[in-house]
């Protein structure tokens, strides 16, 4: 055998580095629209009716990018491809932002992802439209999925993702039972209004001898009352009951009364316990419903979440006694029972390699079964009347109280389309804060929040 | 023929021989080098000479940038007051706490570096901090500085005395971020200590023999002769703070308040989280030439107050 001399050696090596040099940059680059062949609607294959194919000689492997990390979803994953052997689905979980856009910018996006900035990506148009596939779908049925959930996903009449994995109600007024009888309120009577929940967040929040907080009522801010994006709509203009951002005229209207009374009505329950006293209590526990979080150790009484908390609850706090109710809304709009969809959706970025392929498991996460495989596995619901009325919400305590929310709502939202909506989130926050450590008045926040956004959203459309 | 002539031609191959070989072994040099060259150059130069192209578009990542000239940096200096907090904050850790972290390090070094018993010990638990991952730190101290159950607040409120915010008040929070650097000055510590250990024993014998007392000695023989490390500690501390990001948003994510949202921080969420790579490129720029004219301004002071023990005057 003829071994290659140190210069040859050299000279391949060399040769290789520089074509995989020159192969690399030519993957980069702003993403392809879609070919008009991989538009065409895809031959769905219901998972019901799959018949399993003869083993092809080489499967079409597709990946599945999620923030989420559990297994679950490699099961769901798995499953799809026993009924579709063609197509093997490989799962990456724990994605986060910074990935998927190194990811997009460099043209090597995933098949299809589920991940959270969706009104950003969508109203971008950098997610291939899936309209004419939906229509043409023979595994799920349009009309099944509700209208609020395909809104969350629609620009300019045009759908960019299936609502799929997670997808159901936003909001509860959630609430220890045992904390509001000890504190002498009747839990059969929850409030309805911010005055009466700042009754129960009065009598309900605790201070030991040298002035720390020990028990907190209500932090208003809490897990739903303060998250706004990645599957969550703007809570605090829903129970003020106005339209932050107009799509169509592209406007922010976040400089009027509702949000001055809004940033006030948060004021004013922050400065009950402390600016800082609040702030260092929710460091302390954490929030939403991690199993340090004040609500689900016992030292905070209510909070605004979602459908997930009963499933939550039960695994993280069992021996909890948790209620839930109608979300408080200001005295002039009493009676009004607000609610709104949200969660995820499977988008296929633009330059997915294989659309075809990705939109059929897309369609499979719509099934009963996969479905069935989240639900079981994770406790979180799909947009979709039909499996609402077949799965068995008695599993978690509460859970039917959100179920049966979605016909009792007076007001049934969606996520606003706001294309800078984590913009948006991160100066709420801040202003939030401004407010609440008094360096700014509720009214000079609501002109700040509503200059930026108007300033950043002209950026944005600028071209 | 000329003798001259005659000899240019004699020399001539040899020559050009000779440069042949030269070339040869160029080549070759280059070629070895190539594999770190072409990575410097790939993935340092160009990324370097993008982002500054990319601080002058309007670019969201997704969609291909638009040429918008030097309005990001306009908009950075005129119209962003959160651009005027951040550096405010970034200063006030930097003009601070760098000095503060140094004085700390050079203090413990100096005291490792006497001859009590378990040095070694000692010098290996004040190294630790430095190598124990961002993200643990972050948790270790979350919980010293929590209010319901750190160590510290738990002390106090089960004396009856008020707990300290420590991460929740916006006077707190970046004094408390700089006590964390202090207890992460492992690396600092062995720099010191290496500086500490090459001052001549010879100086402290004849400030000794003049009478010299032990603060006499630390300040006029140990200072000056640590000068050279203090001044590498100095600029690399100086730029790892202006760099800042992990821990303050690991442990306040540039809260309470605003009180800790450091140059690092805001210059990832607009990046990565507002969509805004330009304005985010224009960030890193400015940020750079901070860093620069900090690092210029720090040199050209140490011909004052650095002494290099071997230098010739």
């Amino acid at each position: 055998m003829r071994l290659l001399t140190r210069r040859q050696m050299l000279a391949s090596t060399l040769a290789s580095g520089g074509a995989a040099l020159l192969a690399s940059c030519a993957g980069a680059g702003t993403t392809a629209p879609a070919t008009p062949e991989a538009t065409k609607p895809p031959q769905a294959t219901p998972a019901e009716q799959v018949t399993p194919a003869p083993k092809q000689a080489e499967a079409v492997t597709i990946q599945w990018w999620t923030g989420w990390s559990s297994t679950t979803l490699a099961d769901v994953a798995a499953k799809f491809s026993e009924h579709a052997p063609e197509i093997k689905v490989e799962w990456l979980g724990g994605v986060d932002q910074e990935k998927f856009l190194t990811a997009a910018a460099g043209g090597t996006p995933p098949d299809a992802a589920t991940l959270g900035a969706y009104p950003e990506l969508f109203s971008r148009k950098v997610c291939m439209p899936l309209s004419d596939w939906i229509k043409a779908s023979t595994v799920f049925d349009p009309a099944d999925v509700f209208e609020a959930s395909w809104n969350g996903a629609k620009v300019e009449g045009e759908i960019y993702g299936l609502p799929a994995v997670e997808g159901f109600v936003r909001y509860g007024l959630c609430y220890n039972v045992d904390l509001v009888k000890e504190a002498g309120l009747d839990p059969e009577s929850p409030p309805q209004t911010w005055d009466e929940a700042y009754v129960w967040h009065e009598k309900m929040t605790k201070f030991d001898q040298a002035g720390n907080a020990v028990q907190v009522g209500f932090d208003p801010l809490d897990a739903m009352g303060g998250s706004i994006g990645f599957g969550d709509p703007f809570f605090w203009p829903k129970s003020w009951g106005f339209v932050y951002y107009d799509v169509e005229a592209k406007k922010f209207d976040v400089d009027n009364p509702q949000m001055i009374e809004a940033f006030s009505v948060i004021k004013r329950f922050y400065d009950l316990v402390g600016a800082q006293k609040m702030a260092a209590f929710r460091q302390s526990y954490g929030t939403w419903t991690g199993p340090s979080a004040g609500f689900c150790v016992g030292t905070q009484a209510v909070q605004i979440n979602g459908y997930w908390t009963p499933g939550e609850m039960a695994h993280v706090a069992p021996d909890k006694n948790i209620s839930y109710s109608w979300v408080p809304v200001p005295e002039g709009r009493r009676g009004a029972k607000v609610q709104s969809m949200g969660g995820h959706y499977v988008f296929l970025p633009v330059g997915s390699p294989h659309p075809k392929e990705a939109f059929r498991f897309g369609e499979y996460l719509m099934t009963d079964e996969a479905c069935d495989i989240i639900y079981d596995g994770l406790g979180w619901l799909p947009a979709r009347h039909s499996y609402l009325a077949k799965a068995d919400i008695s599993k978690y305590k509460g859970l039917d109280w959100f179920v049966k929310s979605v016909d009792e709502a007076t007001e049934l939202t969606e996520v606003v389309m706001d294309p800078i909506t984590q913009i948006t989130s991160t100066t709420f926050t801040k202003l939030c804060d401004a407010v609440i450590y008094g360096d700014k008045t509720p009214q000079e926040a609501a002109a700040e929040f509503q200059a930026t956004l108007t300033d950043e959203l002209q950026k944005m459309f600028e071209e | 023929m000329t003798a001259t002539q005659a000899t240019w031609h004699r020399a001539k191959p040899a020559r050009s021989g000779m440069l042949l070989r030269e070339l040869r072994r160029i080549a070759k040099g280059l070629a070895f080098v190539s594999p770190w060259a072409l990575g410097f150059l790939f993935f340092t130069i160009y990324p370097i000479g993008a982002s500054f192209y990319y601080s002058l578009t309007r670019y969201d990542v997704l969609r291909p940038p638009k040429f918008i000239g030097l309005r990001n940096y306009v908009e950075l200096f005129t119209r962003d007051e959160m651009f005027v907090i951040v550096i405010r904050n970034t200063l006030f850790m930097v003009i601070v706490g760098v000095p503060i972290a140094l004085v700390v390090a050079f203090l413990l070094a100096s005291l490792l570096n006497n001859p009590v018993r378990l040095r070694p010990v000692f010098r290996t638990i004040f190294f630790i901090p430095s190598i124990v991952p961002a993200v643990a730190t972050a948790m270790v101290w979350l919980w010293i500085y929590n209010t319901q159950w750190g160590m510290i607040n738990t002390f106090l409120a089960s004396q009856g005395l008020p707990i300290i915010p420590f991460l929740s008040d916006p006077n707190l929070a970046k004094p408390s971020l700089i006590i964390i650097n202090c207890w992460a000055q492992g690396g600092s510590i062995v720099i010191f200590l290496a500086a500490l250990q090459d001052v001549p024993r010879t100086l402290y014998e004849a400030a000794l023999v003049d009478g010299a007392g032990s603060w006499q000695r630390f300040w006029n023989i140990t200072i000056p002769m640590c000068t050279p490390a203090i001044l590498f500690v100095l600029i690399t501390d100086l730029i790892g703070t202006f760099q800042s990001f992990t821990l303050p948003w690991l442990l306040t994510e540039g809260g309470p308040n605003n009180a800790t949202e450091l140059y690092g921080l805001y210059l990832y969420r607009n990046a990565f989280r507002f969509f805004k790579m330009g304005y985010a490129s224009a960030l890193a720029w400015i940020l750079f030439l901070v860093i620069v004219i900090f690092t210029i301004l720090v040199f050209r002071s140490s011909a004052r107050w650095v002494y290099y023990g071997g230098a010739i005057e």
